[in-house]
């Protein structure tokens, strides 16, 4: 497939390539500790030491943005791998045997979508308190419904009565038909899936660490370092911008891969 | 081509962009249509004939491109005129029933509005009340039930219905020649035979001429006066249907009529050729020549054109008149 | 109105309902229900004893959490939504105020939205695909969509409020008292707002667009001799607006949540800058006042959302 793929959607799969291996190695790639406190350097210039400066408390911006990006894509990566699995699962089995359980799943999946997603992670993140594993099993569980759907319809898109007829025929499981039927059929729109949910799982958790709902300190995290740096942007722009970028940047390419996978699918299936 | 043709081809070579490339789908296609003929164009997938018939409506596309030749309908170059005078022939003069007529009316607007729309562009000197009764005169001779039919979508109509009702709107300004992509085709037996009938007693009362693509030569037969056969961009045999159907000059066409299943018989699996269309196996010479069972060495090189063999009669092939007296088709052992 | 119709909208109805009831079930369980020690839970691990001892005499945990939900949810019925823990006056002036606040700040957030957003995504859909023009429409939908409306907030703040000073940084509309004040307060929130709506919008109608200008129904019309503008007008655009309007009733949606976001950046003070508020000071019934109203709201738009597609979807309306 990388072949079909357009030069903007394999720069998006590059960007985030980097990054991966970026927050992977940032522990050895930091020039500083990420909450290491440089005594009379706040808000510090961009200079040799510090690319991006210091923050507002003397903090190398830099170090914080590298591990705040693997804090951020572990959360994020985590938090969709969670809901492609379950979605994915349950909504491939669910377009498979239709009939009751479908129904009432889905009706189930409607109720719970009546939530606003905000809502229900600040919600539950205020009653239980705020830790990372947490986080990633809200944003997980919130996504699987819609992922749900998604998969769901494309199974349906795929299978005809006939399809399942003809498996069962031939003696297949209910779980060797996902696998070996289905699963290459729908495989497309499972990555395309799970491409865009990282997108948003990250804009999302960000926005709960700007809210100051995300990972507790000293773990670094962009939503996070943007609000304690916004009411100081006249002293230095850094603290935000960088994180900003960063996270910018990852979420672009990101649907920029996404949008080309999604081009590639749909040509295929014309 | 005779001067009265109401459409000529005139040696048409189209390039279809395939990637980065073009390639040929039509190659010196020639032919012609006079006024109330029904002319026949048979042949297999990707043999061009449903391209030739958007090409008739003067239809351009950004993947297609003309090389050279024309297309005249009357005294128009379909493809020189102004785009606006093309417009004016489409709907009008020349009518176009597509394949899949499900697909081909607009799901957001009711089946009347779509005639009206038609009849208020094509003549609008046309009253509202001669328009009602148009459209629904047109509705009842194809038989779609009135008057409910009007104010329902297209969703709310059965396949067949919905192919009849663009065979309505191809028709309902009157136009000299309807051009038909496989009309017939993934349609069953019963409703083909309607749509049949339905076309014969349209032609016989307007005098309306047709170009029929179809790959089915039985239906071919039902309703053609010509028949054209196309193979591979090329038109290779032309001729009254009858003769071209039951005395087919061309290995090509040979092969196609000894496919048909007759009612006594089962297709001829011997005669059966060999293999599909393959473009990247096409030689210069005789298109047909990789998978025809007469061909030689030669044919490969040779140039075919359209030759006469009989009167009106022509196909494009050197070995016609050696192939005439040699061994006749397995399935005819019946002496001259 | 036909009757498979009435039966379906019966049907959503009845759907959102239950919805609205499940909803204020999990709001109540998630503040009061959880296992474990609730007072404990919301006031943290440092919490003084007495401190405790007071939270849970104020909510009654002595009592079962059926009873205690059975209150609550009959008092909201009856309009009163308890007493803020911490204003120790009723919770329901606090909601209605902030809400009507947020309902100024997103409806005209998504009106606004609307028009340009539909009309620029058939203006890329018009010219030729991935041209000029497309291209930097679609390049800026995409970043639009990739940067999180906190994010464009604080830039905007940055740029136009805090350097250039066109407009005020903090979004007090509860001191503005004219037209060109609250015109003024409002304009960059909405403007915040409006950059990842619009986006969404806008390419879910140039897709559409590009879909429908590639249908045989279009492609029919054009052989049928019907002029460009009636073919774009009547036979395509009304196809294309279809996953338009359902992307904007997903805005509308998103916008419960947005709103959160941005009345934080911009001090607004609305429902969710409320709800946010409420949770940090631990104020138990302003919280379940304000998300239930918010998730009710929600509610009500993908009803509304719904019921609008099936009123617009041909194949649902007849038949």
């Amino acid at each position: 497939m990388a072949r079909r793929l357009s030069r903007t959607a394999l720069f998006g799969a590059a960007v985030v390539v980097v990054y991966a291996a970026l927050s992977i190695a940032a522990p050895w790639l930091a020039p500083h500790a990420p909450d290491e406190v440089f005594a009379g350097g706040a808000f510090e210039p961009p200079s040799g030491a510090f690319w991006f400066g210091t923050d507002s408390l003397g903090r190398d911006v830099l170090s914080r943005v590298l591990f705040g990006g693997r804090t951020v894509l572990l959360m994020a990566g985590s938090a969709t791998a969670i809901s492609v699995a379950i979605g994915g699962a349950l909504g491939m089995l669910l377009g498979l045997r239709r009939g009751l359980a479908d129904q009432v799943v889905m009706r189930l999946i409607d109720i719970v979508m009546s939530v606003p997603p905000i809502i229900f992670a600040l919600l539950l993140i205020g009653a239980l308190g705020p830790s990372a594993l947490l986080i990633i099993v809200v944003v997980g569980l919130l996504f699987t419904p819609n992922v749900t759907r998604v998969m769901r319809a494309a199974t349906l898109a795929v299978v005809g009565e006939d399809f399942v007829l003809a498996a069962r025929a031939r003696g297949e499981s209910g779980a060797a038909i996902v696998l070996r039927e289905l699963l290459p059929n729908v495989a497309g729109t499972l990555l395309i899936e799970f491409s865009i949910r990282t997108g948003f799982a990250t804009i999302f958790i960000s926005g709960l660490g700007f809210l100051g709902f995300g990972a507790p300190p000293p773990t670094p995290d962009w939503g996070v370092m943007i609000n304690e740096g916004r009411s100081t942007m006249d002293a230095s722009i850094w603290p935000v911008v960088a994180p900003a970028v960063c996270m910018a940047l990852l979420v672009t390419s990101l649907n920029l891969f996404t949008d080309g996978v999604a081009r590639v699918v749909d040509r295929a299936a014309r | 081509m005779s001067a009265d043709a109401l459409l000529r081809v005139e040696r048409l070579s189209v390039d279809y962009r395939d990637g980065a490339a073009w390639r040929p789908v039509l190659r010196d296609v020639s032919l012609s249509i006079r006024p109330g003929e029904v002319l026949g164009l048979a042949g297999e997938s990707g043999s061009g004939k449903s391209t030739l018939a958007a090409l008739l409506l003067g239809e351009t596309r950004p993947e297609r491109r003309i090389q050279s030749g024309r297309v005249w309908f009357g005294e128009h170059d379909l493809f020189g005129a102004p785009r606006a005078i093309v417009q004016s022939l489409r709907g009008a003069r020349i009518g176009f029933v597509p394949q899949n007529g499900s697909t081909s009316l607009t799901p957001t607007m009711r089946i009347g509005g779509l005639f009206s729309s038609l009849l208020r562009h094509h003549r609008p000197d046309l009253p509202s009340r001669d328009i009602r009764a148009r459209i629904e005169q047109l509705l009842g001779e194809v038989g779609i039930p009135q008057p409910a039919a009007v104010r329902q979508f297209p969703h709310q109509f059965s396949g067949g219905q919905q192919q009849r009702i663009a065979l309505a709107l191809a028709l309902c300004c009157d136009p000299d020649l309807l051009v038909l992509d496989e009309p017939t085709t993934g349609q069953d037996a019963l409703i083909r035979q309607a749509l049949i009938a339905l076309l014969l007693s349209f032609r016989r009362e307007r005098a309306l001429a047709m170009l029929f693509v179809t790959h089915d030569l039985s239906t071919l037969l039902q309703i053609c006066d010509r028949a054209a056969i196309m193979y591979a961009g090329e038109i290779v045999e032309v001729g009254p249907a009858r003769d071209v159907i039951e005395r087919p000059r061309h290995p090509y066409t040979r092969a196609l009529v000894a496919a048909l299943p007759g009612l006594d018989r089962p297709p001829d699996a011997r005669a059966a050729l060999r293999g599909g269309l393959d473009w990247r196996a096409v030689p210069a010479g005789c298109r047909f020549a990789p998978r025809c069972p007469a061909a030689t060495a030669e044919c490969a090189t040779l140039r075919q054109s359209l030759a006469e063999v009989a009167p009106a009669h022509t196909i494009a092939c050197w070995r016609a008149p050696a192939l005439a007296e040699a061994a006749v088709p397995q399935h005819d052992r019946v002496p001259a | 109105m036909s009757r498979p119709l009435a039966r379906l909208i019966g049907t959503r109805l009845l759907l959102s309902l239950l919805s609205l009831f499940a909803v204020s079930v999990i709001v109540f369980a998630v503040m009061e229900a959880l296992p474990g020690d609730t007072a404990q839970r919301i006031l943290g691990r440092d919490a003084t004893a007495q401190a405790l001892t007071v939270m849970r005499a104020q909510l009654h945990l002595e009592r079962p959490a059926i009873e205690r939900y059975g209150d609550w949810l009959t008092g909201v019925l009856h309009g009163d939504f308890g007493t803020s823990l911490v204003a120790r006056r009723p919770v329901l002036p606090y909601i209605t105020a902030h809400f009507s606040y947020s309902l100024l700040l997103a409806g005209i957030a998504l009106a606004l939205h609307i028009p340009f957003s539909v009309g620029l995504g058939l203006l890329g859909a018009a010219t030729r695909r991935d041209g000029p023009i497309d291209s930097t429409i679609s390049a800026a939908a995409l970043l639009g969509m990739s940067v999180p409306e906190f994010v464009i907030g604080i830039f905007l703040v940055s740029i136009l409020a805090t350097t250039l000073g066109w407009f005020p940084p903090l979004a007090l509309i509860d001191q503005a008292h004219s037209v060109p004040a609250v015109v003024s307060t409002l304009f960059l929130p909405v403007l915040t707002l409006n950059f990842a709506m619009t986006a969404y919008v806008l390419r879910q109608t140039r897709n559409a667009m590009f879909d429908v200008l590639r249908s045989d129904y279009v492609r029919m019309a054009t052989l049928r001799g019907l002029p460009r503008r009636h073919v774009l007008l009547r036979h395509a655009l009304p196809n294309a607006l279809a996953p338009a309007i359902n992307a904007i009733a997903l805005n509308a949606g998103w916008l419960v949540g947005g709103v959160v976001v941005v009345e934080v950046v911009f001090n607004y003070p609305g429902l969710g800058r409320l709800l946010v508020e409420s949770i940090s000071f631990h104020d138990v019934p302003m919280i379940q006042g304000s998300a239930l109203v918010l998730s009710a709201t929600y509610i009500a738009i993908n009803l509304a959302a719904d019921v609008a597609t099936m009123l617009l979807t041909p194949k649902l309306r007849v038949r």
